[in-house]
């Protein structure tokens, strides 16, 4: 990765929207990134834990899933995110109407993946695979549930990130980035959902 | 857009979707076999995907431009629990009450 062998103050742009932190972005949304990332963290070690008790059970519900379907929707969040990050650079060079493009792009990509979670929900209820039938099952649907009500909640901050873009008197780069901040992160946990509910065996 | 920027985040683009098609390959490439339990193969899986929240953390969310104590908390908070998982997946079971 190398990016820890980065000089220690690296060129910073004066348009960056640094806080007095240091950060990018505003120090309150980093505070929740590491709420959020603590919380799902325990329920990844609960959903091991688990699943350390009763291997045999969830690899047999783990071949249930698609996981073509996984990786399509990891690739789409991986392009939502990668347009927003290309959306917070136009937005840091005055390229607004651009970088709207980019956000509004993102939230159809996110409207895609939440529409394909909703099909695979129901493709999985159709063949008899519900939230009761085995603690397998309440977990994908426990993870994927919570992490798509993030998704809808990304809509939000992408929605004031819209809004700020759309006149120059309400703009705020900070506020743009802390948006942007969040929709990352809803990327990061997916990836991470992905590995554990269907990959790993 | 500055090129520079703009070759970093396609790079960094490219690098995670080759990540994901590579975890891809590994996990579901025996297409729809029976499962088997497989250390080695989690291992690589879970690694991987760690690899890729840094990258999305790192660049994506720039948290590289951030003071060298804050990344270092962020490296030990990943890395303490991705160790935590790693040692349930493996020891889990002796852990049952």
């Amino acid at each position: 990765m190398g990016a820890s062998s980065l000089p220690l103050s690296p060129h910073r742009s004066p348009s960056r929207g640094e806080g007095c932190h240091g950060l990018p972005g505003q120090a309150d949304i980093w505070y929740l990134v590491g709420f959020e990332a603590l919380v799902f963290s325990s329920y990844f070690v609960v959903y091991l834990l688990y699943r350390s008790w009763n291997p045999d059970l969830f690899l047999q519900s783990q071949q249930q899933l698609n996981q073509n379907l996984g990786v399509l929707n990891t690739v789409i969040l991986l392009i939502s995110s990668w347009l927003v990050a290309r959306g917070v650079q136009a937005a840091r060079e005055g390229r607004h109407e651009a970088a709207g493009k980019q956000v509004w792009m993102a939230m159809g990509l996110g409207l895609l993946f939440v529409g394909s979670k909703l099909l695979e929900w129901s493709l999985k209820i159709q063949a008899g695979f519900e939230f009761s039938t085995n603690r397998f099952f309440s977990f994908y649907y426990f993870l994927t549930g919570i992490h798509v009500v993030h998704v809808l909640f990304g809509f939000v901050f992408l929605g004031v990130v819209l809004y700020q873009l759309g006149g120059p008197r309400r703009r705020s780069q900070p506020v743009i980035e802390a948006g942007a901040i969040f929709w990352h992160m809803v990327d990061f946990l997916w990836v991470m959902i992905f590995a554990l509910l269907y990959l790993m065996r | 857009m500055s090129h520079e920027t703009d070759r970093r985040l396609a790079l960094v683009f490219a690098l995670l979707t080759g990540v994901t098609l590579l975890s891809w390959w590994l996990g579901a490439g025996d297409d729809r076999q029976a499962f088997s339990p497989d250390a080695a193969l989690s291992l690589a899986v879970i690694l991987m995907a760690a690899i890729k929240l840094r990258m999305i953390v790192w660049e994506f969310m720039e948290l590289r431009h951030a003071p060298l104590r804050v990344r270092r908390g962020a490296d030990g908070f990943l890395w303490g629990i991705v160790g935590v998982m790693l040692l349930v997946y493996a020891f889990g079971s002796r852990m049952q009450v």
